[in-house]
């Protein structure tokens, strides 16, 4: 894996693929699904930092998509921030609570860590839920702005679908340039041997919150698009349980390759919308799926990529030999 | 499970068999389904399996059958959102029955207002009406109704110490609220306000905090399985007390889970399984014979939001769904088999009275009728 | 002094569920983030299909469920750990969370939405000393817990399989190289954990119910662990007591609505701070 051309390639096919989706796509209900699916792709790009490449099971990403999700709220609603400067102060605000968790991570490791973000995102859910002086409480936040260009608003959902999916391909090419970079390297050393890597001279603690930040800065952004595009929002929707699907999301799609994560993201939100006829058994047929990649599959849909691209290397190279012997 | 498929099968088996092949008219239903409160999602669809036989069996709607399409809310806005999105533009229906969840309602509000759909909510909380949202009626007691009836009924008991004891959740949130202006506009306070959080099965720290403010009445406002525990641990530590439940602690499930404890509760109710109305009787028989327990508030409760909206379209002569509201509006003193009559107000609520009750000897007896006025 | 006996009464709980933590975590050094809805189960097997469906009394209901769980204990370390037995362990993490929201959802298909009510031994009877009560089965609960807590103890110091599992859980391939079968060791920790939860289940079925949100007493137990310190048994009943101290302590004193939030706070600190938990024996945790 890791690949970085194919790596682009992917990217490039994806998110083609996504902007023809939206005019192809009819029905106006897997239209607004489509949106949804975007805006978890900027989240998942966020986690991809922090467990894709870092390794680090982060079991509190509904705390950071809660957080980013209030602070645009509130800001655009109760201090009549303009939806611009709401964005960046939310993306920037999950920005420093990935700091915040961050420093715990400086003694903690694997499921010692998991567990902390668990905690975090529960503490931050209960703080949304009952701090209602500030937040509104149980009751959530009504009449959130949807963005603008000057004058014009995108309350059209096509617009907002292709601003989303701008939004979302540029951070996708930041999180593809971080990878590349030296950043990059340390963030898989730590993933692949924390031990290894600290040994090297890379700075593992500091790598690690480097990756919540970055992590956090993405969400952020993901978050604000979130409650811009349902216009409500209240507290009980931020809970372990999505924390867990997006860490299914990017394992899914496979852990460290981004075009895996963003596909898990877009199938992953789709799927349960087209299993709706399941109804009850839904839930319990995710838990079997997953179970299945966990176990079969752990390189999710990139694993399965890659192996199906050895495979024909293999093949066209044996050929070769044949036809040469 | 397979109940619920024998019955969806023995349903669309009745609807193909009884109305000829029309294409039918969609009404959409909305309620938990998986989740925390799943619970109330099953009743709701146990009430609309029914309701979609009898409007079929009485020969559908406009000569077409009809058919209801009940979607998973999970009880959360999320959910609730992409629900009512797929039942307005995949399945085109008239109106949305639901959520029982008054935050999912809220969720859908700006949807329902924008493509002009009628949502009949069940959700208890007052801003669902107070939104202002023309499309948006309510079949089901309001938590202002409920909170005054409640402490209307105590004082005229001569009670005068309350304590309140409410979810963390919107409806306990809500609930709070309008225990406490209810008994304000009686020139009291509660002398001891608690709270607890959904799921939570310990309540010991909180019913001693109320015990120390030496109440004679506790209020508690929350949903049935924290409630049947609620009871027990009353029972042990507060036996003196007169305990006002919610709504849940009539359901025939709760008093189960109770073991007894809810013995001398009292509670307001839009239901009870023990009205003696023969149409409230017929329908409990009926369902009990087909689910094997008797139904509870949801079920019958999204059972007469479906009768009354093909009533409307019956009356209206058409789907077109400004037309429908209209004659939805125009409904008055239907009587429903939750025993009450309906009449819809200005503000689209349909509820104007409700039922006391007290739980006697595991049974949820209803001790007189209450109306707003 | 009710808030004391509150407390205590709660704590025996998570108390119990981390003994299965614990059990788990020193033969096979993983840990089973399904263990809250194996008690779950338990008490489904318990509630709803033997007591209510089959109306067994208390004793055979709990000897079955017992051996019901323990053969779907070694089921299940076959499918979710078996296959991962040299992945990172992160995979393992992940494998019995998906685990647990499978087992979660199939209940709530097989058992259906209702909570499941069974009254036990003792129903809803209590005792009542000097105006504190407390209800039999917590009495009971605490007597199950220390009994267990006196067997896993001796199971683990005196016997020969209990050894061997020590010596499979510190390093695998040593333990093999000297003999002991580890996959056997590995398939006899699951059964018995499952065990442990079974018990669990049954104990906690008459005073919490049985639905999808006993299973949350597996966070709590987690912390239990955390609290007392991994490798010791004693450690995890001690923590499970302060656990549940904590929460009626905070609940009463500072805030019911946060008092779960309160119980992560302290949870996170003991990660941080001493990892090595109340009674601080040294054992490395090298997760």
């Amino acid at each position: 894996m890791g690949n970085s051309r194919l790596r682009n390639i992917c990217l490039v096919i994806i998110f083609v693929l996504l902007a023809c989706a939206e005019p192809l796509i009819t029905s106006r209900f897997y239209k607004f699904v489509l949106a949804l699916a975007v805006i978890n792709v900027i989240m998942v790009t966020g986690l991809h930092v922090i467990f894709g490449l870092t390794g680090q099971i982060f079991m509190g990403m509904a705390g950071f998509w809660g957080i980013g999700s209030y602070i645009l709220a509130l800001a655009t609603t109760k201090m009549g921030l303009g939806f611009w400067p709401a964005l960046i102060l939310s993306s920037v605000g999950v920005g420093f609570m990935g700091v915040v968790l961050g420093i715990p991570t400086l003694r903690l490791k694997g499921y010692y860590l998991s567990i902390t973000t668990i905690g975090f995102g529960e503490i931050t859910r209960f703080i949304l839920m009952n701090w209602s002086a500030v937040t509104g409480g149980v009751f959530g936040v009504f009449n959130i702005p949807r963005p603008h260009f000057g004058g014009f608003v995108l309350t059209n959902d096509a617009h907002f679908y292709y601003f989303s999916l701008a939004l979302a391909a540029i951070l996708a090419v930041v999180a593809a340039i971080l990878e590349d970079s030296k950043y990059g390297t340390a963030f898989k050393g730590v993933r692949d041997d924390e031990l290894a890597a600290d040994a090297i001279g890379i700075d593992s603690t500091g790598i690690k919150v480097m990756a919540f930040v970055t992590c956090g800065l993405f969400v952020g952004i993901g978050a604000g698009l979130y409650s811009s595009l349902l216009t409500y929002i209240s507290p009980e929707v931020f809970t372990l349980e999505e924390s867990f699907r997006f860490v299914t999301m990017v394992l899914v799609g496979g852990i460290g390759f981004l075009p895996g994560a963003i596909v898990g993201a877009v199938v992953l939100t789709f799927l349960p919308e087209m299993l709706r006829f399941l109804q009850a058994w839904y839930l319990a047929i995710y838990g079997l799926i997953v179970l299945g990649i966990v176990i079969y599959q752990p390189g999710g849909i990139a694993g399965a990529l890659q192996g199906f691209l050895e495979r024909r290397r293999l093949a066209r190279g044996e050929g070769k030999q044949y036809g040469t012997a | 499970m397979r109940r619920i498929v024998g019955v969806v099968l023995a349903v669309m088996l009745l609807a193909t068999c009884s109305v000829n092949a029309a294409e039918p008219v969609y009404i959409g239903a909305m309620g938990a389904i998986t989740g925390g409160s799943a619970i109330s999602g099953e009743q709701a669809s146990q009430g609309l399996a029914l309701a979609e036989e009898d409007i079929n069996a009485a020969g559908g709607v406009l000569g077409r059958p009809v058919k209801i399409i009940m979607e998973d809310s999970r009880g959360l806005p999320t959910g609730g959102v992409t629900a009512a999105r797929k039942l307005i533009f995949q399945d085109n229906v008239v109106g949305i029955i639901g959520c029982h969840q008054s935050t999912v309602v809220m969720a859908i509000e700006p949807l329902i207002r924008q493509e002009g759909v009628i949502c009949m909510a069940k959700g208890s909380a007052d801003m669902i009406t107070a939104a202002g949202n023309p499309w948006i009626v309510r079949v089901r007691e309001y938590d202002t109704l409920a909170a005054s009836a409640k402490v209307r009924h105590a004082i005229d008991k001569g009670y005068t110490r309350f304590a309140i004891f409410h979810n963390t959740d919107q409806f306990g949130e809500g609930g709070r609220q309008n225990l406490i202006d209810a008994l304000a506009r009686h020139g009291l306070e509660p002398v001891a306000v608690e709270a607890h959080n959904t799921g939570d099965k310990d309540f010991t720290a909180q019913l001693l905090n109320i015990r120390r403010a030496d109440p004679e009445v506790l209020i508690v406002w929350t949903h049935g399985d924290e409630h049947a525990l609620i009871c027990r641990q009353v029972a042990q530590l507060l036996p003196d007390v007169q305990y006002y439940g919610s709504m849940a602690i009539t359901q025939w499930s709760s008093i189960q889970m109770a073991e007894g404890t809810s013995e001398g509760a009292y509670t307001t109710s839009p239901y009870s399984y023990l009205n003696p109305d023969p149409d409230v009787q017929a329908f409990v028989k009926r369902h009990e014979e087909r689910y094997g327990r008797p139904p509870e508030t949801f079920t019958v409760l999204y059972y007469d939001s479906a009768m009354m909206l093909a009533e409307a379209i019956r009356r209206a002569g058409t789907t077109d769904r400004a037309k429908v509201l209209e004659e939805l509006k125009n409904i008055k003193g239907w009587k429903g088999v939750s025993g009450i009559e309906y009449s819809f107000d200005e503000k689209g609520e349909a509820f104007n009275e409700l039922f006391i009750c007290r739980i006697e000897n595991q049974q949820p007896v209803i001790i007189e009728k209450v109306s707003v006025n | 002094m009710q808030q004391i006996v509150a407390g205590l009464a709660l704590g025996s709980i998570y108390g119990l569920v981390a003994l299965g933590y614990n059990f788990i975590f020193n033969a096979v050094g993983i840990v089973n983030l399904a263990q809250g809805d194996f008690v779950m189960l338990g008490g489904y097997i318990y509630g709803g299909t033997l007591t209510l469906l089959l109306g067994l009394p208390f004793l055979p209901a709990l000897v079955l469920t017992a051996i019901a769980m323990a053969i779907f204990g070694i089921i299940s370390q076959r499918i979710v750990y078996y296959p991962l037995r040299d992945a990172h362990p992160r995979m393992v993490m992940l494998s019995t969370i998906a685990l647990g929201i499978f087992l979660k959802n199939i209940s709530l298909i097989a058992w259906g939405t209702y909570p499941v009510s069974v009254s036990g031994l003792f129903g809803q009877r209590g005792l009542r000393i000097a105006g504190v009560s407390i209800l039999y089965q917590y009495i009971f609960i605490l007597i199950c817990v220390i009994i267990l807590l006196a067997i896993q103890q001796f199971f683990f110091k005196k016997t020969t399989v209990g050894k061997s599992m020590r010596a499979v859980a510190q390093d695998r391939l040593a333990a093999m190289l000297m003999g002991i079968d580890a996959y056997k060791m590995i398939a006899i920790t699951f059964a018995y954990s499952s065990t442990l939860a079974a018990i669990g289940g049954v104990l906690l079925a008459p005073v919490f119910m049985v639905s999808q949100v006993l299973a949350n007493v597996g966070l709590k137990g987690f912390a239990a662990c955390v609290i007392g310190g991994w490798g010791d048994i004693t450690g995890a009943v001690i923590g499970g007591l302060v656990v549940g101290l904590v929460e009626v302590f905070s609940a009463s004193y500072i805030s019911s609505v946060y008092k779960d939030a309160i119980v992560f706070a302290i949870l996170i600190g003991f990660l941080i701070f001493r990892p090595q938990g109340i009674l601080g024996r040294a054992t490395e945790v090298s997760l």
